[in-house]
């Protein structure tokens, strides 16, 4: 079972009431000891030294004075308060003078102690040598008077140690309160800190040397710990970080998988759709050639001609998307006048109230590439945008900058390589997307319009030129607020540097 | 809870107590306590004066000697009536002042002893020695001599 807890104060003052209870009863006991002891001392010397100097005065040379005299002396005695009984014995001849009954002196009990009989009576006899004979005076004196003063004595010590207690309990108080009080700041202190405050700074200060020291201690452990807490916070989000990089560069790359894997089965299929689209188009053209002018198949065959042309268009267009075309011409090629071309195009197609705007730095240098593909992927991602835009008009901006990409980027995208690189970004006001339409953005045949209003194809080919430029595609969406497509081109200075580095190796 | 004994039963006890009271009255009031010397002392009297004196250590002569003054500290009903009679002083006064006129004026303090033996054998080793004793101890002890009352009881 758990001891309760009790405060310094509490503990002080219990010790102080402990240790008085113990001591003070012995102490009163020996005060008043020893004040009845004195009292009773003095008032012994005085009775007896008294008494010896009146039996000296009853006598002259050595003889008693006259009876009536001696009787004067006896009464004044008595009437001057100094003794209550007085009586001399002169050989069976009894002079008294007394305030007391004849029953309390008959029997004259002397005393040699204060209070010894208990009649508040202290009486002695005196001898007095007369030559041959002796007189003997006997006195009794009050001992009430000091009784009382005794009894004040002991009241007035019952006062002072009882104050002293009282002072004693306030004055514990108070060294309690002096002695807790930097404890119980360092206590707060220490649960405002528990409580999430670590900036707050330990500071107490104390006359005590251990409180002092205490609280430097504590503050230095504070600081440890706040260090501590702040690296393993710093690890956490760098360990959150990376792990988010790395969970996005698995999504890219299982995109990218994907996407490959749907291109190679679709440029499969349209391989084999293109040798069955050309014997079709060789004969239906061979046919027209042998057809008259007015023959009334002639707009039959022309009707197929155009459908088997428009089908090897779309067989095209997964071909580029599967990376199976073969018409690939890569040359150096300057970005920003084949965008600016790029753009007349989109220009003549987008309504007048979209604002498109062009950002292209003339200085970004070349990249390896076909322009007439470039030229196709920007209309491609411009047509896209202008979908995207509401019917009351937005605006595309477009621009063309020279980056670099550093390894964070690269561990987000593993297709990218850390140098430099030209970057085209496509940037819309438009409605935006949220994350499972970005991700199937790429798929062929994907889209997001009404039936038969697109092909589904357009960013699946702007996808394949991008992987056949060895470049990559970053995408970020968010609904209601538009959409940014940043296209990486490998800066043509970069690649024949990365060349010359494999040759020489 | 407590049994209280009946004071009939107690009659027996308090009777005792009360001979014994009454014995040891009677043993005082009776009483004188004497001043002694040896059975040749030069010492025939002393006034109470020479005797508190004496016994303060001041100088006494007699034949031109000092009397020696011998205190007994065995029997305290004689030393209180000794006290209280001739010295006029308590026990812690006297002793005080003796002490005092010890240190002052350096006056010998007054020979002590435990029994009535010892007080006689230095009463027969000193001419001039005088202590106290009960008249009854002073008159079976052929070696001393009364030479004065200093207290009788009523």
């Amino acid at each position: 079972m758990a001891r309760p807890l009790k405060s310094i104060s509490s503990r002080l003052v219990l010790a102080v009431l402990l240790v008085n209870a113990v001591l003070l009863p012995l102490l009163v006991y020996g005060l008043l000891t020893v004040v009845r002891s004195v009292q009773e001392d003095v008032f012994i010397d005085h009775v007896r030294i008294y008494a010896r100097s009146f039996a000296d005065m009853l006598l002259i040379k050595g003889q008693l004075q006259p009876e009536a005299e001696l009787q004067q002396h006896l009464d004044s005695c008595v009437l001057s308060g100094r003794c209550v009984h007085a009586e001399l014995d002169i050989d069976g001849t009894i002079l008294t003078s007394t305030l007391m009954d004849s029953s309390d002196t008959e029997r004259f009990l002397e005393d040699y102690h204060f209070g010894e009989h208990g009649d508040d009576v202290y009486y002695l006899s005196m001898p007095m040598q007369l030559g041959d004979k002796m007189a003997i005076l006997r006195l009794g004196f009050d001992e009430l008077p000091t009784q009382l003063q005794i009894e004040s004595a002991r009241r007035t010590t019952l006062y002072i140690v009882a104050a002293y207690v009282l002072l004693s309990i306030v004055l514990v108080l108070w060294l309690g309160s002096w002695l807790a009080g930097p404890l119980q700041r360092l206590r707060q202190q220490s649960r405002m800190i528990a409580s999430g405050d670590y900036a707050r700074r330990l500071s107490v200060t104390s006359d005590f040397a251990e409180i002092a020291d205490l609280s430097r201690d504590l503050e230095e452990m504070r600081s440890a710990l706040v260090g501590a807490h702040e690296e393993l916070q710093k690890e956490i989000t760098s360990r959150e970080a990376a792990e988010a990089e790395r969970r996005k560069a698995e999504i890219h790359l299982r995109h990218m998988h994907r996407l490959q894997s749907i291109g190679t089965l679709a440029g499969g299929i349209a391989h084999e759709f293109n040798n069955v689209l050309l014997p079709l188009l060789l004969y239906t053209d061979l046919a027209l050639e042998d057809l008259p002018p007015d023959s009334a198949a002639r707009p039959h065959l022309e009707r197929v001609m155009r459908l088997a042309n428009r089908a090897k268009g779309l067989s095209e267009q997964i071909l580029t998307f599967g990376r199976q075309a073969e018409d690939t011409h890569k040359v150096a090629m300057d970005m920003s006048p084949t965008i600016a071309e790029a753009m007349s195009m989109v220009r003549a197609l987008v309504p007048a109230n979209i604002d498109i705007r062009l950002n292209l730095d003339s200085e970004v240098g070349a990249v390896l590439g076909d322009p007439n593909e470039v030229q196709q992927l920007v209309v491609n991602l411009c047509s896209n945008a202008y979908q995207a835009l509401a019917k009351g008009g937005g605006v595309i901006t477009v621009s063309v900058d020279r980056v670099t990409v550093s390894e964070q980027l690269v561990k987000a995208h593993p297709r990218l390589h850390v140098g430099d690189y030209v970057r085209l970004r496509v940037r819309d006001t438009g409605e935006g997307m949220d994350a499972d339409t970005v991700e199937r953005i790429f798929d062929p045949f994907y889209t997001t319009r009404e039936v038969g209003k697109g092909t589904g194809l357009g960013l699946s080919v702007v996808h394949g030129i991008v992987v056949k430029h060895e470049g990559d595609i970053i995408v970020a969406s968010k609904v209601g607020e538009g959409t940014t497509v940043d296209v990486y081109f490998p800066a043509a200075d970069n690649e024949s540097k990365a060349g010359m580095e494999g040759q020489v190796a | 809870m407590e049994r209280r004994v009946p004071v009939i039963q107690r009659t027996p006890q308090i009777l005792l107590l009360v001979t014994m009271l009454l014995s040891a009255e009677s043993s005082w009031a009776d009483r004188e306590v004497v001043l002694v010397t040896s059975r040749d002392s030069a010492v025939e009297s002393l006034s109470t004066l020479d005797i508190r004196k004496a016994y303060l250590g001041i100088a006494v002569l007699v034949g031109g000697e000092p009397v020696r003054a011998i205190r007994r500290r065995d029997d305290k009903q004689l030393n209180e009536i000794f006290l209280q009679s001739v010295m006029a002083m308590s026990l812690k006064s006297y002793e005080r002042r003796i002490l005092s006129l010890a240190l002052k004026y350096g006056t010998p303090r007054p020979d002590q002893v435990d029994d009535a033996a010892a007080l006689v054998g230095l009463l027969e080793s000193s001419s001039r020695g005088i202590g106290y004793m009960w008249r009854t101890d002073a008159e079976g002890e052929d070696r001393v001599r009364i030479i004065g009352v200093l207290w009788r009881g009523r």
